[in-house]
């Protein structure tokens, strides 16, 4: 689960970088920012059936692949 | 009385607020009293005039609209989407009524629908609907909304808070930190003195109101570069000034409300600039406006390309923030002006990306870049304080009047 939810990562922001450390700030590394959240948001919504309304990604609960990894782990058992 | 405008203002709210200064530090809200605050501070401010009876329908107008819609999401779980669309269309239109009088009917511009305010208020209600509908909001109890409406120290011109925050604050028991808070609050209000009645003031009567009729009167790149300055270091202590007002005394009333500047001339790039100016302005932009858009593009997948899909939400983000402004040439120009910059801060970044251009950082390119911005946000200021119009319209007719600052 955490490794497709990474996998989805890679894909938006085009870059395996982040893997190095899992609990970097994406959006200060400059790998994420609105526009790439909103796609990783839309294709995360479609690859696990989940619904993540934007301004519920409150930006530091959501800037780390750990954290969105989390979220997404959360948002799928709420859904069970 | 308008709010914060006079030395006797912050005397007679200072002196309504000691008893809950002492409330809470001994531990009791007084949420009773604080209603009470507001209701006598509103009454005054608006007080003789119609606005009155518009501020307080307008209250009821919304609270029956948010009521309504909360029913239909949550008690009947229905969630159609025209049914959303046209809910926040009725929570605007009070708003496009008061913002299109004046370009309808000239000779009256006033609506009396219209109040002081009214657009902040627009923004919180919008807030509360639109998160209803995204299942953020589950329940939208009368009197919270009411009193997160109505809330006094930010009721004229924000900063804009979010209904989720201020409900956690609203409904805790005590204050947390209060003594800090207070603290916090007391040097906000002084430095909003500072900020507004000494620097702005200043900048004000010794400066721009001169220097904008010269302007006016003889147009050409030194004048204007001279009134784009003052116009803009005059706009940004005032403003500041009064959103450390009302921060301030949040603080003091218990509650720690979100800033609204942080720094904004140190602003490395335009983005950064969007992130220190008016923040709860462009934070609610970006969230309500922009993100939403792209999303929406994106999921219907109207286009797949990336730079198009976020261009066409900036034109949409400041074309509607400059139209919120007003209905006037120089504000959607100003909105379109800043859209331009995003756009092309973007191209430049996405430029320096695919040419792997290192740039050193190091004081020089700090300082040409805080510079640079300095000076493309300055010639923004120059649009939207509307001084250029002036010109334009004095070398029209000379009998056109002249700007008074």
């Amino acid at each position: 689960m955490r490794n497709e939810v990474f996998d989805v990562l890679e894909e938006v922001i085009e870059t395996d970088e982040f893997r190095d450390d899992l609990d970097a700030d994406l959006f200060e590394e400059t790998l994420l920012d609105s526009l790439t959240a909103i796609a990783l948001i839309v294709e995360l919504e479609d690859r696990f059936k989940v619904s993540l309304p934007p301004s519920e990604m409150e930006r530091d609960e959501w800037n780390t692949a750990n954290k969105i990894a989390d979220r997404i782990q959360e948002k799928v058992n709420e859904k069970a | 009385m308008q709010p914060y405008s006079t030395p006797f203002y912050f005397i007679v709210l200072g002196l309504a607020l000691i008893p809950l200064i002492v409330s809470i530090s001994l531990g009791k809200k007084m949420l009773w009293y604080q209603v009470l605050v507001t209701i006598i501070f509103l009454g005054w401010s608006f007080s003789g005039s119609v606005t009155l009876w518009a501020l307080l329908g307008y209250g009821v107008y919304q609270s029956v609209l948010v009521k309504a819609y909360e029913y239909y999401r949550v008690k009947r779980a229905s969630n159609n989407t025209w049914v959303f669309y046209a809910t926040v269309l009725l929570a605007i239109l009070p708003l496009v009524i008061v913002k299109v009088t004046p370009t309808v009917d000239p000779s009256r511009p006033n609506s009396i629908i219209g109040f002081l305010g009214i657009s902040y208020l627009t923004f919180k209600v919008l807030n509360v609907v639109i998160e209803l509908r995204d299942d953020l909001i589950h329940q939208v109890p009368l009197r919270q909304f009411i009193y997160f409406l109505y809330f006094l120290p930010t009721i004229s011109s924000g900063p804009i808070d979010r209904y989720r925050r201020f409900e956690k604050e609203y409904q805790n028991r005590t204050v947390e930190n209060y003594p800090t808070l207070l603290g916090h609050g007391i040097f906000q209000i002084f430095l909003g003195f500072l900020y507004k009645f000494i620097i702005g003031h200043l900048i004000v009567t010794y400066i721009l109101h001169n220097v904008a009729i010269t302007a006016t009167v003889n147009p050409n790149f030194l004048t204007m570069v001279e009134a784009m300055y003052s116009y803009g270091l005059y706009l940004f202590f005032d403003f500041a000034g009064y959103s450390l007002f009302a921060i301030g005394v949040s603080n003091i009333m218990g509650y720690d409300i979100p800033i609204n500047f942080v720094r904004p001339f140190a602003a490395k790039n335009i983005k950064d600039f969007w992130n220190r100016w008016h923040i709860t302005l462009s934070f609610w932009f970006r969230d309500f406006v922009y993100m939403r858009l792209v999303k929406t593009i994106m999921v219907k997948r109207w286009s797949k390309n990336r730079i198009l899909i976020s261009n066409v939400s900036y034109f949409a983000l400041f074309g509607l923030m400059g139209l919120w402004h007003g209905l006037t040439w120089y504000y959607i120009v100003y909105g379109l002006y800043h859209a331009v910059l995003m756009v092309s801060y973007d191209a430049w970044l996405r430029y320096k990306r695919r040419h792997h251009l290192k740039i050193a950082d190091n004081w020089l390119t700090k300082g040409l870049s805080i510079a640079l911005t300095f000076n493309a946000v300055f010639i923004g200021f120059l649009i939207f304080s509307g001084i250029p119009n002036f010109a334009i319209l004095h070398s029209i007719n000379p009998s056109n009047p002249l700007p008074n600052f």
